[in-house]
């Protein structure tokens, strides 16, 4: 599926490096978080993005964060929710401000969960055509905990307003 | 919002607007899930989480729909909207669990949306009653009504509902997550055999603080939960919590269902270890974000309902004069009731085990009945018990002799509370796709052999727990005498484990010897309860007996030739 | 029979229809759902999706009595649950798998206790045994 944000497509201004690929000199490249340091070698300020594993503690990323525009983490299964914990720690922990896109298999049921815990862009290589994700995205309107996206609280206990 | 008040549910938290919204929307969630399910867009295994988050299981014979009565407490519509399932949706019957939750047997997929609808016009869900998430929190039957109790915990039961029902974070964890929560020095809650388990009482300024117990549970690796905090303040209740949970998503085990439970990672990190990190994570943390003000607090204890105890001076010997005229009501009140904190009250306990019976089942005739009883005599309120029976919290002392005429009327009077009748059994090989054996058959006959009520009485506290298999739902590790069923090439055998305990004494059960074939199985029983009859000193209590002396002392018996 | 004479044995879970599944059924379905003797007859099972209803492959369709079911040689029941599986009605069905049939039994009745109780209903209740409503619909 293409690349998804507050349930629209968008464009992907990211180049993905996989494997042993050589990393393009210029432009906005995401590259994997063993060639993170080849990554932060390149010349002047193009924008760099890691993709991370569901096993990284993401503490690693600390000293690289001021440099990275993007970290993308890796729903391996779509039951492994490590990725949610990584998320919600990058925001909370390490003040991360970038784009932090979900990446490998994560369920469309499963969205408004990554957007609470700070992801806000999706690349899924699951089947399901746009509108499953927008329903998704907009079938639930109430939280009952606090987030990192700081909604609304609406009157008792932590009930939010999501939207 | 006095005038509110007065229609306030007695002992649980009233629902809002709000909350039925999301209640319809969780619904209508859940129904677009089967329907991409139905129509193939979802696969089974991509199915089964979703709708395990809704409490579905595939059984052996049909779907099985796992209602959640959050810690326990339901109100009289809910009772009847639950008989009204049972006879629209089911074969008129529904089962209590240990989980103090209620389950239906033989579902259909596509029914179940329409069943989610009807339980949200009584304010009830099966949201997080499976799945590797948060499950239903547990609390103390007796909460709010006991004497002995410190504190109510039902409210901060409330908060926990509210604060992990969709949680983002913690909806996929390893494994799924138990927590229970007691407000009296008298664990009846089983805390330390708990993912988290914490006992509440009064601290500083009136508010609470919490021991907090980890890393318990029964399951394939019985272990006793060790303490991670002790007075943990009010305010940092859910940070704390967070805190355990974020630990353990990001490092419990994935690649063994079997190892993925948090006291599988406390163990293998060390108390120590593992407290560091939750600290740690605890220390990072904003806050400020997730700080329980008191005031968050009291806004939810608004909407309890408060029962009026309101009762004739004479009350308390009016009962003793009743008690009196009748032994075999005098006996029921020795067996099936507990203090309460008002003098003119008493909490009355159902018993939901005939004797031969299946235990925690009930027919849609009794839901109705019970229900009926709770507007009667305790003000609607309907509490389930881990012990699969059903409490009707606060009974005026000089109307309990009328309750307990009805309750024999409808079979639900069987004097034998904590007695050898009071027999724990998952469902078991009947209808669960994961047991290994039946679990209900050797209910029925134990408690058939035992039924007489003088026997029960003179045999004295005793705890039989049952499961059919190694996931202990039957909580057989905490049994005075746990039966545990294992299948050896297809065929039904019985593990024996004694010594087991849930309460403040808790203690891991421990095998006595090689399994039993089920022909065989309640005749060693009986030959265990003889041997203790035996060896009993004085008004000693099976466990008291068998710590005496150990297991050997009752080897003999339960292997003895036939 | 005597268990030494058992050969206990995993065969791997194989589903044609549906190339992408194979992780997915390979972890939906039990393992004691693949025990079974070399020699030896079985039938096929699952349970219906839309009810969950324990059902038995006939020869046309599927039926609630496993009385009606068709019965396979153990040599050949391997290749018959992949030509189930592969069929448009396993769409509508869950977990499709073998059931080894006691050979000394009156009737088509499992070897195991599960299966018993899968196909005669709950033992605690012999008025829910399975009497036949429809075919997969």
């Amino acid at each position: 599926m293409p690349l998804l944000e507050n349930g629209h497509i968008v464009d992907d201004a990211w180049v993905t490096v996989t494997g042993d690929d050589p990393i393009p000199a210029t432009g906005a490249v995401i590259v994997p978080f063993a060639r993170l340091e080849e990554g932060l070698a390149r010349a002047g300020d193009t924008p760099l993005g890691v993709t991370i594993g569901p096993d990284v503690d993401v503490a690693l990323l600390r000293p690289a964060l001021p440099r990275l525009g993007l970290v993308a983490v890796t729903f391996t299964s779509f039951r492994d929710g490590r990725a949610f914990t990584q998320a919600r720690a990058l925001r909370e922990h390490l003040s991360f401000t970038g784009e932090i896109r979900a990446t490998g298999k994560p369920l469309p049921d499963q969205y408004e969960f990554m957007l609470r815990c700070g992801i806000t862009t999706v690349q899924t290589e699951r089947p399901e055509a746009v509108s499953v994700w927008q329903q998704a995205h907009e079938i639930i309107s109430v939280a009952y905990q606090p987030s990192i996206l700081h909604e609304r609280a609406q009157g008792l206990g932590f009930r939010r307003f999501v939207s | 919002m006095s005038t509110d008040t007065a229609t306030l549910p007695v002992g649980r938290y009233a629902y809002d607007q709000v909350d039925r919204t999301f209640l319809s929307q969780r619904v209508a969630q859940f129904r677009e899930q089967v329907n991409r399910r139905i129509a193939g867009d979802l696969s089974e295994d991509e199915f089964k989480p979703l709708r395990l988050m809704n409490g579905l299981y595939l059984q052996l014979h049909a779907y099985m729909l796992r209602v959640a009565v959050p810690y326990g407490m339901m109100g009289s519509d809910q009772m009847r909207a639950l008989a009204h399932i049972a006879r629209t949706y089911d074969r008129d019957y529904g089962h209590f669990t240990t989980r103090q939750n209620v389950q239906f047997n033989w579902i259909r997929l596509e029914d179940t949306p329409d069943i989610l609808e009807h339980l949200a016009r009584v304010n009830m869900h099966a949201i997080q009653t499976s799945g590797n998430c948060i499950r239903n929190v547990t609390c103390d039957e007796f909460a709010g009504a006991a004497a002995d109790e410190l504190l109510d915990p039902r409210i901060h039961a409330e908060i926990l509902r509210q604060w992990s029902t969709l949680h983002p974070e913690f909806s996929f964890l390893p494994r799924k997550f138990k927590i229970a929560i007691s407000g009296s020095p008298h664990d009846r809650v089983a805390a330390r055999f708990h993912d988290i388990g914490l006992v509440a009482r009064p601290g500083p300024q009136g508010r609470p603080v919490f021991d907090v117990f980890v890393g318990g549970g029964l399951g394939r690796t019985p272990i006793i939960g060790v303490q991670l905090r002790d007075n943990l303040p009010e305010e940092d209740l859910l940070a704390y919590l967070e805190a355990i949970v974020r630990v353990y998503n990001a490092y419990g085990r994935r690649d063994n269902m079997y190892k993925a439970r948090i006291k599988i990672l406390v163990q293998a990190l060390g108390v120590e270890q593992f407290r560091e990190k939750v600290d740690a994570e605890f220390a990072l943390m904003n806050r400020a974000d997730y700080r329980l003000d008191p005031a968050i607090v009291d806004g939810i204890r608004a909407r309890f309902g408060i029962p009026d105890l309101v009762a004739p001076a004479d009350a308390a010997q009016n009962l003793a004069a009743d008690r009196r005229a009748d032994p075999a009501f005098d006996r029921w009140v020795r067996t099936n009731t507990h203090p309460h904190r008002n003098d003119g009250f008493i909490c009355a306990v159902v018993s939901v085990k005939p004797d031969g019976g299946i235990p925690g089942d009930v027919t849609a005739d009794q839901m109705d009945l019970i229900a009926d009883l709770a507007d009667g005599w305790s003000f609607g309120e309907i509490r389930v018990t881990h012990m699969q029976n059903v409490v009707l919290g606060h009974v005026r002392k000089d109307r309990l002799r009328d309750l307990w005429h009805r309750l024999v009327a409808a079979g639900l009077g069987t004097p034998n509370i904590g007695l050898v009748g009071d027999i724990i059994a998952c469902p078991g090989l009947d209808y669960c796709a994961l047991a290994n054996a039946r679990s209900i058959p050797i209910a029925q006959k134990l408690s058939a052999r035992f039924a007489d009520p003088e026997l029960q009485e003179r045999i004295g506290r005793l705890n039989i727990n049952i499961s059919g298999c190694i996931n202990a739902c039957g909580h057989h590790h905490a049994g005075h005498i746990g039966i545990l069923g294992v299948d050896k090439r297809g065929e039904e055998f019985f593990q024996l484990t004694l010594g087991g305990s849930a309460g403040n004494d808790v203690a891991i059960g421990q095998i006595i010897g090689p399994a039993l074939p089920e022909d065989e199985t309640v005749d060693a029983i009986a030959r265990l309860i003889d041997t203790y009859l035996v060896l009993r000193q004085g008004d000693e209590q099976f466990i008291d007996t068998y710590r005496r002396l150990g297991a050997a002392s009752f080897k003999d018996a339960v292997y003895a030739p036939a | 029979m005597g268990a030494s004479l058992h050969v206990w044995r995993l065969f791997v879970p194989v589903t044609a229809y549906y190339a992408c599944c194979l992780e997915r059924i390979g972890s939906q379905v039990d393992v004691r759902n693949n025990r079974r003797d070399t020699t030896g007859a079985s039938v096929i099972t699952a349970n219906r999706l839309l009810d969950g209803r324990t059902v038995w492959l006939t020869q046309q369709g599927w039926s609630e009595q496993i009385a009606h079911a068709r019965i396979f040689d153990n040599a050949d029941v391997e290749d018959a649950i992949k030509q189930a599986k592969a069929t448009p009605d396993a769409r509508k069905l869950v977990g499709i798998y073998g059931v080894q049939l006691d050979p000394s039994a009156a009737g088509i009745s499992p070897l195991t206790m599960r299966e018993r109780i899968r196909a005669f209903g709950p033992s605690v209740h012999p008025d829910f045994a399975p009497v036949e409503i429809s075919h997969v619909h």
